[in-house]
């Protein structure tokens, strides 16, 4: 108990410190990129550049790992431990942080910009007043990252060493090595009652007041520009380093497709089964979400603690005796209740939130569930749906941090290039990480494509 | 019909209505400045807000019946709020017959219901357009077929006429009085707007910070 009690101290500091400084330093470079994302124009411009800037936050932390490994390792040793950690999540995060703050200040700060143009104030007061106008958004997003930073497994496990582990990392060696239940437990409780202390923090109102473009042009930054997108594409070109020589290798090896191919039918599995169980989720949240306290638990920021969640089904589940398709349907049903708060965030609550007023009415009419949702959501938020369930495959492709806890061995690619990881075969793992977000990305693609379908049928 | 303890508290503000008649047919209004409450009370009454004190008696043939003690589907109310929240993907038509599909009426008798309100309205050659191509006035009156399909126990105006240009507001309010009149439905209307009142309503209460009052 006593050894248990040093290392909750020794992580819990470790941890607070990663926390801190990975989610300041993302709002840091992210408010200063903001100012370089609204020079760019919109149309096509200002999507591509959206996009890279929103890539590495969307991709599974897979792709933020190989990458950051890909951009440091040919030069010099990686920093496995703290910093590892601290780089991986500020290369995750800092270009969400560009985006929404430079939407923000697109939408909230017209006002400010003209009247400090009409002013004649100089360029740097009006960057300084904006950045001081976006404290409120850059205060929310710091506790935000403060949480998904706290709370990471994925990161840490690959990169973290022994400073770099988290409470949830913790609870894995603590399950791993003792199989602890009552340990992990409490460590998980510690972990939700930490969190459970920033969870009122994030409430971001963005006003619709669209400012001039000429009027943005006066806090338009172009350095911040160039350097935001410069290291944004960094990280994709990371993650494509070695792929040739990967490809080569795997060319070479009739044993290793062979291999793989078994480990893409996998994640094929895992995809889209989490794709659909994404969708049933969400088609219960619509039926559910009329109750605040279910609204409440899913923007929240405690999300259940994934290793808690995997040991749990391991305890209950007698997954070693089960087949490898049982075993992956498993660990989708765990996955996808694992990521449903975060599509919450991301889309799902705008679904409801949107459709407030004509559930309302739908209500005093008498409608019942079943008419509401196949008459009134159903029609509206198809497209919506079906993006959620592409981004759920998505995640699932990259999801090894999971599937580890449950699947015995490499049973998909994800899983497959994390252990490559681990052996330091960069190359292979490279193609295999490729490999693993390209069946993800079909699946998405398809989602997309089922969605206009749906959406013309319904039309 | 009698409601009581219509109280709440919100941030830095209380609703307390202690006891409030409304008369049993015709247009009551509600009147106010911005902040007073009126949506609130109407919010509560639809039962989209939780009020655990109130009672709202109504005579029924079979007796009294409590509303506030019934669901919110099972409440027989209808209303018609200030943007109308019609569903912009089904065309007039489908918005009105949704309600009647809500309360299982029978197809016949919705589709008679539908022609009598689309010709009372006007709104006969709309029925077949989507609801996001209307303009303000049709929106309006759809809604308000929508509300009265039913033939409700209870209509809620919630400012209905401000979002009408005032050119058409004159029309409209005397096309809402006239159909509320001929469907003899007690109707609750929201409004600040004096000219409003003076058109459709009998009786006219006043509330003020979270209270009301016969006088304004």
């Amino acid at each position: 108990m006593e050894q248990f009690l040093r290392e909750l101290n020794s992580v819990f500091a470790y941890s607070l410190a990663q926390a801190l400084i990975s989610s300041f330093l993302s709002v840091a470079i992210g408010l200063f990129g903001a100012f370089g994302v609204i020079g760019l124009r919109q149309g096509w411009q200002r999507q591509i550049g959206e996009m890279l800037l929103l890539l590495p936050g969307l991709f599974p932390a897979l792709f933020i790992i190989l990458s950051t490994l890909n951009l440091i390792m040919p030069w010099t040793k990686f920093p496995f431990g703290i910093e590892g950690v601290e780089i991986a999540h500020v290369l995750a995060n800092f270009g969400v942080v560009a985006v929404v703050l430079g939407r923000a200040l697109e939408s909230k700060l017209g006002g400010v910009i003209e009247i400090a143009a009409v002013e004649g104030a100089s360029k740097a007061r009006t960057v300084w007043q904006c950045m001081r106008g976006l404290s409120a958004e850059s205060t929310a997003l710091f506790f935000f990252l403060f949480v998904v930073c706290f709370t990471s497994f994925s990161v840490p496990l690959v990169l973290g060493a022994r400073t770099g582990a988290t409470i949830e990392v913790l609870i894995y060696r603590e399950m791993l090595k003792h199989a602890a239940l009552l340990h992990a437990a409490l460590l998980a409780i510690i972990e939700a009652a930490f969190v459970f202390c920033f969870s009122m923090m994030l409430r971001i109102g963005f006003s619709q007041d669209r400012p001039q473009p000429r009027f943005l042009r006066r806090v338009f930054l172009p350095q911040a520009m160039y350097l935001t997108l410069l290291v944004s594409v960094l990280i994709v070109a990371g993650s494509f380093h070695g792929l040739p020589a990967g490809v080569k290798m795997l060319m070479s090896s009739a044993d290793l497709r062979a291999d793989l191919f078994g480990r893409f039918l996998g994640s094929l599995f895992e995809c889209a089964a989490v794709s659909v169980l994404t969708g049933a989720f969400f088609v219960a949240i619509f039926f559910l979400a009329r109750r605040t306290f279910f609204d409440t638990i899913l923007a929240g920021y405690i999300a259940p603690s994934l290793v808690l969640t995997g040991f749990v089904i391991y305890l209950l589940v007698p997954v070693e005796q089960l087949s490898t398709v049982a075993r992956l349907a498993i660990i989708s049903f765990g996955f996808a209740f694992l990521i449903l708060p975060s599509l919450y965030r991301l889309r799902g609550r705008s679904m409801v939130k949107s459709l407030e007023g004509q559930l309302d009415i739908a209500r005093i009419e008498g409608a019942g569930h079943w008419l509401v949702f196949r008459k009134v959501v159903w029609p509206q938020r198809i497209h919506d749906f079906m993006w959620i369930c592409g981004i759920a495959a998505l995640w699932a492709s990259g999801d090894f941090a999971f599937a580890t806890l449950l699947s015995g061995h490499d049973i998909t690619l994800a899983l497959t290039a994390q252990t490559l990881m681990g052996g330091y075969r960069l190359e292979l793992a490279t193609v295999v990480t490729w490999l693993s977000l390209l069946t993800g990305g079909a699946i998405f693609l398809l989602c997309r494509q089922l969605g206009q379908f749906f959406e013309s049928e319904t039309a | 019909m009698i409601i009581r303890n219509l109280k709440k508290e919100y941030d830095g503000f209380q609703l307390d209505i202690a006891e409030w008649q409304i008369n049993d047919r015709g247009i009551t209004a509600l009147s106010g400045p911005s902040g007073s409450g009126k949506t609130s009370i109407i919010r509560i009454l639809l039962g989209l807000e939780e009020c655990p004190s109130l009672s709202w008696v109504i005579e029924t043939p079979e007796g009294p019946l409590d509303l506030a003690r019934l669901p919110i589907e099972k409440r027989n109310l209808a209303v018609v709020f200030q943007n109308y929240e019609l569903f912009p993907h089904l065309s007039a038509g489908d918005n009105i017959l949704f309600a009647a599909q809500a309360q299982k009426l029978a197809k016949d008798e919705a589709k008679r219901r539908l022609k009598h309100l689309a010709d009372r309205l006007g709104i006969g050659p709309l029925l077949e357009k989507k609801a996001k191509v209307l303009s303000g006035g049709e929106r309006q009156r759809v809604a308000l077929a929508r509300a009265l399909i039913r033939q409700p126990r209870f209509l809620f105006l919630d400012e209905p006429f401000s979002a009408l240009d005032i050119e058409i507001r004159k029309d409209a309010r005397a096309l809402v009085k006239s159909i509320v009149d001929e469907y003899k439905t007690p109707t609750l209307l929201v409004s600040h707007d004096p000219a409003d009142i003076e058109a459709l309503a009998s009786q006219v209460v006043y509330v003020r910070s979270g209270h009301i009052s016969d006088k304004p």
